[in-house]
């Protein structure tokens, strides 16, 4: 019997980017820094702002944090009542006990 | 044989605020391709371990609207041996630098802590890490 060819994994296909709204603040275009520049600056130099949301999802806009919680949903609705069209969210892990590393991503 | 390699961009890895640590990850918008009402921005961690890129559900489901079980069934197994159910949904990843890209992703049934960048998605970019100075390179894949 003739074994089946296995199915290859989906490819991702690449479109040409229409527009660049956001260039990076670090180091210009040739950095991949992405659309949420103001964010992650402010997170980066604020990180006790994110530790009373711990095991929960955040969304942030600019320098301010909308909405933090276990359920995604609510907090689109919050950043929507709030006039937010886009908004970046994220899980904050709670920080690993000491002795401990990662050693995979899933 | 030596091979050298031109990358167009670089950048720092992200740091986990709480913890210091850092990790190279992409930062992308996300929407259903012709969707322009429905979009979301999301960290993903790149992994080279993932054969599929994959997306926490509990995030783009209810966001984007998408129908969850309608897409086709994949499996995905961890390197502790558990597995978890996702299911295929064709979305729109656009990177500010980096451009648009098509990808079929795997949407998780299940909550996950981190949306991964899989080996799909790396046939289109050529990544080089340089974890000494916790910086990654990109270009486009030959």
């Amino acid at each position: 019997m003739k074994a089946k060819a296995k199915k290859p994994p989906p490819r991702a296909r690449k479109k040409p980017m229409v527009s660049r709204s956001v260039k990076s603040a670090q180091s210009g275009p040739s950095s991949p820094y992405g659309f949420r520049v103001v964010e992650n600056e402010w997170l980066n130099k604020h990180p006790g702002e994110l530790r009373k949301c711990a095991g929960e999802y955040v969304i942030v806009e600019g320098t301010e944090i909308i909405a933090h919680g276990k359920e995604p949903a609510e907090l689109f609705e919050i950043a929507t009542r709030r006039g937010i069209k886009i908004p970046y969210i994220f899980f904050v892990e709670p920080p690993l006990p000491p002795n401990t590393y990662r050693v995979g991503w899933l | 044989m030596s091979a050298a390699v031109i990358y167009d961009h670089s950048s720092s890895y992200s740091v986990d605020e709480l913890s210091g640590k850092s990790f190279p990850g992409l930062e992308f918008r996300v929407s259903l391709p012709g969707a322009t009402d429905r979009v979301i921005d999301i960290n993903a961690y790149l992994d080279t371990g993932a054969e599929l890129s994959i997306f926490d559900g509990a995030l783009i489901v209810p966001r984007l609207g998408i129908d969850l079980m309608a897409g086709p069934e994949v499996r995905l197994n961890a390197a502790t041996g558990f597995t978890i159910s996702a299911r295929i949904h064709r979305l729109l990843l656009a990177h500010a630098q980096l451009g648009r890209f098509t990808l079929d992703a795997a949407i998780s049934t299940v909550p996950i802590r981190r949306n991964l960048i899989g080996r799909d998605f790396f046939q289109h970019l050529q990544i080089g890490f340089r974890e000494f100075h916790h910086t990654f390179l990109v270009t486009e894949a030959p």
